[in-house]
């Protein structure tokens, strides 16, 4: 046999989980061929060292250590959820009520086109598409959405107080941002009592009014 | 197996007792395999960890009708790998190999040639060295750590060769074969 195919056959016996001592063939090289000899010693000394536990023991509280972090994981993707419900159901709102707060301005703020623009614009408009909702229906709508508002306006916004909790002070305050943003809606809702502006500064949401405005 | 699928079946359900025995029944050997990729106890720790939780998390991935070992060794040796670029990336010096607990002088000889094996281990390829300790430790076949690591049984298998090879010759470079001493025996 030369070296060549002893390595190949040593590595097969191996392989198969083989001790390359048991196979005849293997020793009659190895005892005349020196180098061979050490790889096969080698190899031994390679598996006796594996064979012991090299390892310090695993701490035993590694299971419960794996229950919290599950535990912990599990809490911050549900305030993450909590944020991301509480963002779109803002949206929602204020997208429902952009219309309503255009439009008495569209009413009396837009100037007419002089004669000259009228004359320009000389290509020919399609006509408006008709009103879905009746008059009486457009006002009952009217109302609705501003008793919403006037509700979430006039006290803090919960959901957004957990989340503003878990914040902390990494960001301004969630409650307040949109219950300013509500206040002012209902403001510009037509048909409004009051037309004078409160300054968002001036005003706290708490009571006790001993936390600054961030 | 069965008993397994029981187990895994418990843990989906979010029984706290079974995943503590799942994890109780594993994580001598996850521990074994990060140890060995790692050479430090509290980064195996944290990789073995790791790897519990994620196994907890994708345990619904796990396909009961194949074996469990090699898609838990999967996971280990990626948070293993994970663990071993991260510490590239530090500047730090880094203890190679821990010392083990002083032992008997009879036992003196063994523990030094552990601690030899253990920093030749160090000195193989991440992929290299996980493909053998797979084999030699864990006693998985071929096939197994092929599935477990995702590469061709061919690749697995030179790998595991090639290991075997540099391990013998830093063995030999240590001084620790030495040649005299050995005769060959007939088993
Ligand atoms: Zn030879």
């Amino acid at each position: 046999m030369q070296c060549a195919e002893f390595e190949i056959r040593l590595q097969d016996a191996l392989d198969r989980r083989i001790d390359p001592e048991s196979d005849d063939r293997l020793v009659d090289h190895a005892e005349r061929c020196e180098a061979c000899r050490h790889v096969v010693y080698g190899q031994r000394l390679l598996l006796d060292g594996l064979r012991v536990q090299a390892e310090p023991p695993c701490s035993s509280h590694i299971g419960h250590q794996v229950l919290d972090r599950l535990a912990s994981d599990s809490a911050r993707r549900t305030r993450r959820r909590r944020l991301v419900f509480a963002l779109a159901i803002a949206v929602a709102l204020f997208v429902a009520v952009l219309p309503f707060a255009r439009g008495p301005r569209a009413d009396t703020a837009t100037a007419r086109p002089s004669a000259k623009v009228l004359a320009i614009a000389t290509v020919p408009q399609p006509p408006l598409p008709k009103p879905t909702m009746t008059a009486g229906e457009t006002e009952e709508f009217r109302l609705l959405i501003r008793q919403l508002l006037d509700q979430v306006s006039l006290r803090p916004l919960e959901g957004f107080e957990s989340v503003d909790r878990v914040a902390g002070k990494s960001i301004r305050p969630l409650a307040i941002t949109f219950h300013f943003a509500f206040d002012t809606l209902r403001r510009t809702l037509p048909g409004q009592g009051s037309a004078e502006p409160t300054h968002p500064q001036a005003r706290s949401l708490r009571s006790d009014a001993a936390s600054p405005i961030i | 197996m069965e008993d397994l699928r029981i187990l895994v079946k418990c843990c989906l359900e979010d029984d706290h007792a079974a995943m503590l025995a799942l994890v109780d029944r594993f994580r001598g050997r996850v521990y074994g395999l990060c140890y060995r990729m790692l050479s430090n106890r509290e980064d195996a720790e944290d990789a073995v960890q790791e790897t519990f939780v994620r196994v907890l998390k994708n345990l619904a991935k796990w396909d009961s009708n194949r074996d469990f070992e090699p898609w838990l060794f999967a996971i280990a040796g990626n948070r293993c790998r994970t663990a071993l670029a991260k510490r590239r990336r530090r500047p730090a010096s880094y203890t190679i190999v821990e010392p083990l607990p002083d032992a008997r002088p009879d036992e003196q000889a063994a523990k030094e040639l552990t601690e030899e094996v253990q920093l030749g281990l160090q000195r193989l390829r991440p992929d290299h060295r996980q493909a053998f300790v797979l084999f030699h430790q864990h006693e998985l076949t071929y096939e197994q750590i092929a599935e477990a690591m995702s590469r061709p049984l061919g690749t697995v298998k030179t790998w595991i060769h090639r290991a075997r090879g540099e391990l013998i010759r830093f063995l030999q470079e240590r001084e620790v074969v030495q040649e005299s001493s050995y005769a060959m025996r007939r088993v």
